[in-house]
C-alpha cells in the first residue's frame, strides 16, 4: 500500500481542493439544478473510495457519510445553508486527517462530532446510488479508459468477486469510477459485469490488471470485445504481464542526483567551449554551442519535475482562513490565482511562511471587523487575494486584503516610541518609510501579541526570508481601502551563475545577481574610524570594508598593499567585503548545508565542482544584515 | 533454498488438507507444512514464512477470518488465498477488505485453485 502513499495523497488534495472550489463558489447554498451537489457527491464518493482502499477508516466513514447525505439531496438538487456548512465542516475535517496521515500519523482523527449534525442538517433522504444511476454508466471522466469486465457466469460468490476486480483496479487508479458502485457491490448486490471509468490508464495496463485476475470470463474496451483465450492465462508460457503505471514515482533525492549531473555537464560544457576558442576550431565552438541548448533544455526539464502546482501549498489556507476568522469574529473571503503555476519544491517550501505570515497578519490586522465594514460603507465580508504569476525568471506572490489599510500616523507614533529611525514626518510618510519601519526586527503595532499573530515572529522574519531566497518584498497601502504585500524572487534554478572568490583559503560563491560590483583599492587611502577600515566609493562615499574573519579565518584586516573589494546586496541592502582573490563567474550546483555545517551562519549551501572542489555560497541575506 | 514457492496449507479437514496439498505438489509447489485451525495457521505462518497460504475459513477454535486478520496485521505483504465452504458474499468481501489475495470456494476445483495460487504467487 505504501507506493500508493503519494499517489493517495495528491489524489485526495485535489479531490478536496475542487470540494473546496466548488463550496467557495457558491457562498450560501447550493444552486437548484443540482449539478454542484451530483459533483459533490462524486468528490465525496472517490475520496472515500481511496480512503477505503488506503484502510483509512475514518476518512473512508466520514466521506460516506457526506455521500450519503448528497445523495439525499439529488433530487431537489438544493443545498442550504446548515447542510452546506455542515459539508464544509466535513470537507475541513477531511483535510485535517489527510494532512495528518500526509505528516506520519495514521490519518484517524475523531468526527464523531460531526456525525450527529447529520441527522439534523441531512435532511435528505438517505441512499448513495441516485445520482450514479441518473447519470448513466458514463461518468464522463476525462482521459479515462472505459472497460467492461465481465464475471465467469459460474462463480460461487459474484459479489466477493466483483469486489476483487474493483479492488485490483482501484489499486492502481484510485480514481476510477465504476457500475456497480464500491457500496453497492459491497452491499452484496447480484453482479454479472463491471464498467469502469479509468483515468490515466492505458489498455496495456488493463489487460495486465486483467490477467492477474481469477474467476472473470472476458474484458471489453470501449466497444470492444477481447475474449478471455485472447488474454495470455496464466497457466503455460512465460509469466503474466507485471503491471507498467503511465506515472513513476521518483524520490526527491533520485532528482536532485539529475540536477548535479545536468550541473556537472553543463560545467563541462564549459569547459569545452575553452577548449574550442584555444583550438580555434570552429565546427566545435558551433557543436559546443549545440550541446549547451541540450543541456540548458535538459536542465528545464528537470526544474520542471522538481516543480509543484501552486496550489499544493495555497490548498489548506482556505481552512486556515474560515477557522481564525471564526475566532476573530471576522468574515473572509479568499481567493487564489495562479494555483496552477508550479514552483520548485524547495522554493514551496521555504515560501509556506512566508504566505502564512502575511496571511495571518491580513486576517489579524487587515481586515476590520463585519461591524466596522459596515460603517465603512465596505461588504461585510472582507477579501483576501492571494495571487501568483511567473514570468520568464521572475514569481511573484502578492498577498492583497481590502481592509483598513495601514495608517501612516498610527505607525509613524508607534515607531517614534520604539525609537525606530523615521524618515518623513507623520503625515508625510513614503510607503518605503513604512516599509522600513514594519520590516524592523521585533516591529508590531500591536503592543500584546496575540494568539493569532504569534510571538517574535514578525514581518521582519518575513523580509529575511525572503531576501535569503534572493527576493524582495514591497508594500501597497492605501488607509482604507486595502494593503498588499508582494514578493519578487527569482525563480530558481538549481544550476545558478555564481561569482567565486577566495577568503582564507576557502572558496566562496555568491550569486551573480547579489553581486553589486568587484574593486581594488588601495590600503593607503582607507580612511581607520574606530578600528575598521573605509574607502571612497565613486560618488565619495565612505563606506566599511568587511572581513570573512569569523568565517573563513581571514586576517582581519588589510593584508598586502591593495585590497580586493566585492560589494554584495540583497534585500535593498549593501555590504562591501575583502576577499584574497576573485575566481570566476561559473555556474555551479547548489546544495543544502548538512550535517556539521547546517548550523553555520552565513552560509546557505555548497556545491562541488566537476574537478571535486568544494565551493561555499555565502547567505547574502545574512552578509548584509 | 529450492526455486520453488513454498506454501502453508490449513484446513480442519483432512480430506481438503490432503487434496490441496497434493494438487500444490503436483504442480512443483513445496508444501512447507498443514494446519488445522487458526492458532496453527498464525504459528505456521510465523514459522515458516510461506509465500503463499491457503486457509479455510470456517474451522473450530480460531477461525479462518481471525487467523487471516492476525496474520496480515503483522505481515501487510502476506498472500493468503481463502478456501470457504460457504459461498457466502459477505464472509468473502470481509476477508477480502482484510486483504485477502484472492478466495475459491468449496468443492474446490483444480483449475480453479491453481489458476488462484499461480495468480497470487505472480503479485508483489
Amino acid at each position: 500500500m505504501r507506493e500508493y502513499r503519494e499517489l493517495f495523497l495528491q489524489e485526495s488534495a485535489t479531490q478536496l481542493a475542487r470540494i473546496e472550489a466548488i463550496l467557495e463558489e457558491r457562498p450560501d447554498s447550493l444552486g437548484a439544478d443540482g449539478s454542484e451537489t451530483k459533483a459533490l457527491f462524486r468528490e465525496f464518493h472517490s475520496l472515500k473510495g481511496m480512503a477505503a482502499t488506503m484502510r483509512l477508516k475514518g476518512m473512508a466513514a466520514l466521506a460516506h457519510r457526506a455521500e450519503d447525505m448528497l445523495g439525499g439531496f439529488s433530487g431537489s438538487g438544493q443545498l442550504d445553508r446548515v447542510a452546506k456548512d455542515l459539508i464544509q465542516r466535513v470537507a475541513d475535517r477531511l483535510s485535517a486527517m489527510r494532512e495528518d496521515f500526509a505528516r506520519g500519523g495514521n490519518g484517524e482523527l475523531p468526527w464523531e462530532d460531526l456525525g450527529g449534525l447529520f441527522d439534523s442538517g441531512g435532511s435528505g433522504r438517505k441512499g448513495t446510488d441516485a445520482v450514479e444511476k441518473d447519470g448513466g454508466p458514463v461518468f464522463g471522466l476525462k482521459d479515462a479508459l472505459k472497460v467492461t469486465v465481465r464475471l465467469d457466469p459460474e462463480t460461487q460468490a459474484p459479489a466477493a468477486r466483483a469486489y476483487m476486480v474493483l479492488m485490483r483496479f482501484m489499486e492502481s487508479a484510485p480514481g476510477l469510477k465504476s457500475r456497480p458502485s464500491m457500496d453497492e457491490i459491497a452491499a452484496g448486490i447480484a453482479v454479472a459485469e463491471i464498467t469502469m471509468e479509468i483515468p490515466g490508464m492505458d489498455r496495456a495496463e488493463a489487460e495486465a490488471i486483467y490477467s492477474g485476475l481469477t474467476e472473470v470470463a472476458g474484458i471489453e474496451f470501449g466497444g470492444a470485445q477481447v475474449r478471455e483465450q485472447d488474454i495470455r492465462r496464466g497457466g503455460g508460457g512465460p509469466p503474466d504481464r507485471m503491471m507498467f503505471p503511465d506515472a513513476v514515482e521518483v524520490s526527491t533525492r533520485m532528482l536532485d542526483r539529475l540536477v548535479e549531473l545536468v550541473g556537472e555537464l553543463s560545467i563541462m560544457d564549459s569547459r569545452f567551449k575553452e577548449i574550442a576558442s584555444q583550438l580555434g576550431s570552429r565546427e566545435l565552438k558551433e557543436e559546443t554551442r549545440t550541446l549547451k541548448g541540450l543541456v540548458r533544455e535538459l536542465d528545464d526539464s528537470v526544474m520542471e519535475m522538481r516543480c509543484l502546482p501552486f496550489s499544493t501549498l495555497t490548498g489548506r489556507l482556505r481552512r486556515f482562513v474560515r477557522e481564525n476568522c471564526e475566532r476573530l469574529g471576522k468574515k473572509a473571503r479568499l481567493t487564489v490565482t495562479g494555483g496552477s503555476i508550479g514552483v520548485d519544491k524547495a522554493v514551496m517550501a521555504r515560501l509556506s511562511a512566508p504566505l502564512n505570515h502575511l496571511l495571518r497578519n491580513a486576517l489579524d490586522h487587515g481586515l476590520e471587523k463585519p461591524e466596522e465594514r459596515r460603517r465603512a460603507g465596505k461588504p461585510e465580508e472582507g477579501s483576501i487575494d492571494i495571487s501568483l504569476e511567473r514570468s520568464k525568471n521572475k514569481i511573484r506572490l502578492k498577498v492583497a486584503d481590502d481592509g483598513r489599510g495601514i495608517d501612516p500616523e498610527a505607525l509613524y507614533k508607534a515607531a517614534m516610541e520604539k525609537g525606530l529611525p523615521v524618515e518623513g514626518g507623520p503625515g508625510a510618510l513614503s510607503v518605503e518609510s513604512m516599509a522600513g519601519i514594519l520590516f524592523s526586527p521585533g516591529f508590531s503595532t500591536k503592543a500584546d501579541a496575540d494568539e493569532l499573530s504569534g510571538r517574535g515572529v514578525g514581518l521582519d522574519a518575513v523580509a529575511a526570508e525572503v531576501a535569503s531566497l534572493g527576493g524582495e518584498i514591497r508594500i501597497e497601502t492605501a488607509k482604507g481601502v486595502g494593503t498588499a504585500f508582494e514578493i519578487v524572487f527569482p525563480q530558481t534554478s538549481a544550476i545558478t551563475p555564481v561569482l567565486t572568490f577566495l577568503s582564507g583559503g576557502m572558496v566562496l560563491a555568491v550569486g551573480v545577481q547579489s553581486v553589486a560590483g568587484t574593486r581594488e583599492v588601495a590600503a593607503g587611502g582607507l580612511n581607520w574610524e574606530g578600528g575598521e577600515p573605509y574607502f571612497s566609493d565613486s560618488d565619495g562615499e565612505w563606506r566599511k570594508i568587511r572581513f570573512l574573519t569569523a568565517m573563513t579565518g581571514a586576517a582581519p584586516g588589510p593584508s598586502g598593499e591593495r585590497l580586493l573589494l566585492v560589494e554584495i546586496a540583497a534585500g535593498g541592502k549593501r555590504a562591501v567585503y575583502a576577499v584574497d582573490a576573485v575566481l570566476a563567474e561559473e555556474f555551479v550546483f547548489t546544495r543544502p548545508l548538512t550535517g556539521m555545517w547546517s548550523g553555520m551562519k552565513g552560509l546557505s549551501g555548497y556545491s562541488v565542482t566537476g574537478d571535486g572542489r568544494i565551493i561555499y555560497l555565502l547567505d547574502v541575506a545574512e552578509l548584509c544584515g | 533454498m529450492t526455486d520453488a514457492a513454498r506454501i502453508v496449507v490449513v484446513d480442519d479437514a483432512e480430506f481438503s488438507r490432503r487434496f490441496l496439498s497434493r494438487l500444490l505438489a503436483g504442480e512443483g509447489y513445496e508444501v512447507a507444512a498443514e494446519g488445522t485451525d487458526g492458532h496453527e495457521a498464525v504459528e505456521l505462518f510465523e514459522k515458516h514464512r510461506p509465500h503463499l497460504m491457503t486457509l479455510d475459513l470456517v474451522m473450530p477454535g480460531m477461525d479462518g477470518i481471525t487467523a487471516l486478520e492476525r496474520i496480515r496485521d503483522g505481515h501487510p505483504e502476506a498472500r493468503i488465498i481463502v478456501v470457504s465452504s460457504l459461498a457466502e458474499e459477505e464472509v468473502l468481501l470481509k476477508a477480502l477488505r482484510l486483504g485477502a489475495s484472492d478466495f475459491v470456494t468449496k468443492p474446490v476445483e483444480p483449475e480453479r485453485f491453481l489458476d488462484a495460487v499461480r495468480k497470487a504467487l505472480l503479485r508483489e
